[in-house]
């Protein structure tokens, strides 16, 4: 036989067993995707060797990353394998429960089977399929009706320098009345640009009146071809807030998708980007109004320099019954070089007519009368360019309610320009 | 120290290809008020942004030089750096960028890297210079004449004057679009910016900032070259009589004359 033996976990439930052997199948079965404009096929993904589990290597994760003092609990994975999992005591007291995965399987088996994989599908793609297929381990966060915690989860997933393939997976699930921000960061060695294809998925239950804050900043390692899928599901007066930031990674296909799936509920996104050198950003920003009285708030900042190339498709789309909504997008890209490229693409799906619905893109080089102005002051032209930059990202990360975030976007965006002055390209 | 000099000889200037200034020459030292009038479009505006090295004007002829080193020959962020500063009459809107970390950007752009300049020293002298020009205190924290008005924008030119301390300042029609009380207050601005160490080309219109700052001597520019100078009476003179005296009068004399 050629395809190697499925690996499952020790123990693992049955139903899980047999969905992980289900979603191979599907993996086995679907292609390279098919997107428009990121030719996938031509990155010759298949060439990685993913397929081989890669095991943990924790000594590699900088300690500076191993403890979180902000943080309700701190999660640490390295190459998909959870080997670190603390939670503060007022967590603990309160009932939350932050467990890797794989201890999830077995302790919390119904909660797992029930919502792993509900909101994400595995026949979403070839890459989200070998996500379901191969995971190894991952994150699950419960917390109870009522519990609102202060301040936020935090997860790292470290990819280090041997691993071929890692595919984590979150689930968040926010009982009614609860509130909790979660923040993910997915990196690893910048120096380190061995080729590695990182699938992972979020998924987010809230349940009714839940505010579930979630961001995730990638800062991939400069070799990683990654897919990055999450999906939320808000019921009735629930409020998701996404802040996502796309800053590493060679290729990056990321998304979020939420589900405003009864009235009243709500969701926010907030999605920075800055590409440099020859990265791919291809970005999927959905919300699907099913509920009546739903409101969703999208916009998107992107910075691209070099020869980098994103695509960001926002999607509102509106259904039948999902009547006095609010629907609004808002997509915009400063152009560094004239070899970069950028695609926003918004779009309006409405299947109902009591809505209100705005979406806008737009995408322009750097204001030369700008610069005139500012080297008129005496600020030099990197000094401006980087000024102008700053101006251009700070109203979306301002918008970000976590002043935690939003310093880590801060400084995310702060070694983009030092590499772009290495460059010279300032 | 000698004060600083900023001699204009025989500019000639093209833009987009037409000769707006055929040979203008001018001088400025520190201590003295200069102001420069002239009906609109005979290339005032474009005497000022060459002075600063906008993009769009070509020099073809003639020289600019500040204490004898050559200014043309410098990029705009280094003329700032050598002292010259422009009031610009339509001043950009800079989105995102508040007025305070501009001030303080250019501030350290004049500084040593290793020595920027201090938050506390920074604040005290820009609360003080906001309230000489009577500007809100929080407008430092507001983005860069983003949804100024026409006064509000003209008021930040000169505070930002008052900071950056220039050697030889060039206002651009600060006092168009203004009421009186504004053209009051920001020649307020100016006149507590005088000193031996800054020379003022005041470029305008009309003569009524006139009334507040006092210049030491007034050239009417036409046709892209000064046809006249004199003291402040002369601008009492074009008060009185107006722009087309000076078509009638000046011109034909000038264009008569051998070139």
């Amino acid at each position: 036989m050629s395809r190697p033996e499925l690996l499952t976990l020790p123990d693992e439930p049955t139903l899980l067993a047999d969905r992980r052997r289900a979603a191979r199948e599907l993996y086995e079965a679907l292609p390279v995707p098919t997107r428009p404009r990121t030719p996938l096929k031509a990155r010759r993904l298949e060439a990685i060797p993913y397929r081989e589990p890669a095991s943990a290597n924790p000594n590699e994760v900088p300690a500076a990353l191993r403890s979180a003092p902000e943080s309700a609990g701190h999660v640490v994975l390295s190459n998909g394998h959870v080997v670190s999992c603390e939670m503060k005591e007022p967590a603990r007291r309160a009932g939350v429960k932050l467990l890797s995965l794989a201890d999830a399987a077995q302790q919390e088996a119904n909660l797992i089977a029930k919502h792993l994989g509900s909101l994400v599908a595995a026949d979403t793609d070839r890459y989200t399929a070998a996500n379901a297929a191969f995971w190894r381990d991952g994150v699950l966060l419960v917390v109870p009706r009522g519990v609102a915690l202060a301040e936020p989860v935090t997860i790292v997933h470290w990819v280090g320098a041997a691993a071929a393939g890692i595919f984590p997976r979150t689930l968040i699930v926010a009982d009614a009345d609860s509130s909790i921000a979660v923040v993910e960061t997915y990196l690893g060695d910048p120096a380190d640009s061995h080729r590695v294809l990182v699938s992972a998925t979020t998924e987010v239950v809230a349940g009714p009146a839940s505010h579930v804050s979630v961001s995730a900043l990638q800062q991939l390692p400069p070799g990683a071809e990654a897919f990055l899928r999450r999906r939320g599901r808000a019921q009735h007066d629930a409020r998701i807030d996404w802040a996502t930031a796309e800053f590493g990674a060679a290729l990056s296909v990321a998304g979020h998708h939420t589900d405003l799936a009864e009235s009243g509920a709500s969701t926010t996104s907030h999605t920075v980007t800055f590409g440099s050198a020859a990265q791919h950003f291809d970005y999927d920003a959905e919300v699907v109004h099913i509920g009546p009285h739903t409101t969703s708030d999208m916009r998107a900042r992107g910075v691209m320099s070099g020869r980098s190339r994103s695509i960001f498709t926002g999607l509102s789309e509106i259904r039948q019954g999902a009547r006095r909504t609010d629907a609004r997008q808002k997509e915009e890209t400063l152009m560094l070089s004239p070899d970069a490229r950028a695609d926003a693409i918004p779009s309006l799906l409405i299947d109902d007519n009591d809505v209100f619905a705005a979406h806008a893109a737009s995408a322009g080089p750097v204001d030369e009368l700008a610069l005139y102005y500012l080297a008129s002051r005496g600020i030099p032209r990197a000094d401006a360019i980087d000024l102008l930059v700053r101006g251009f990202l700070g109203p979306v990360v301002e918008r970000i309610a976590l002043p935690a975030v939003q310093d880590r976007i801060w400084q995310a965006i702060e070694s983009k320009l030092q590499e772009e002055r290495g460059r010279g390209t300032l | 120290m000698a004060g600083p000099e900023l001699a204009i000889s025989d500019l000639q200037v093209a833009v987009d290809g037409k000769l707006v200034l055929k040979g203008l020459t001018l001088t400025v030292r520190g201590g003295e008020v200069h102001a420069v009038m002239g009906p609109n479009g005979t290339g005032k505006s474009t005497l000022a942004q060459t002075i600063m090295g906008h993009p769009r004007y070509q020099v073809t002829g003639g020289s600019i030089t500040l204490d004898g080193r050559d200014v043309l020959a410098m990029k705009t962020d280094a003329r700032a750096r050598a002292g010259l500063f422009l009031a610009m009459q339509y001043p950009n809107e800079v989105s995102g960028v508040t007025t305070a970390n501009f001030l303080r950007t250019a501030l350290n752009a004049r500084r040593d890297a290793k020595d920027p300049v201090r938050l506390k020293e920074f604040r005290d002298e820009l609360d003080h210079a906001m309230d000489v020009l009577s500007i809100d205190h929080g407008f430092a924290n507001r983005y860069l004449n983003e949804g100024f008005s026409g006064g509000e924008k003209k008021r930040n030119e000169i505070l930002q004057m008052l900071l950056l301390k220039p050697r030889i300042a060039v206002l651009d029609e600060i006092d168009s679009g203004l009421d009186i009380d504004a053209v009051r207050i920001v020649a307020e601005g100016v006149d507590a910016s005088r000193g031996p160490e800054l020379g003022l080309l005041l470029i305008t219109h009309y003569q009524r900032i006139l009334n507040y700052v006092t210049p030491d001597r007034v050239h009417i520019v036409y046709d892209g070259r000064v046809v006249m100078s004199g003291g402040p009476e002369l601008a009492e003179t074009l008060e009185s009589r107006g722009y087309e005296w000076v078509r009638e009068e000046l011109v034909p004399a000038v264009e008569g004359s051998p070139a």
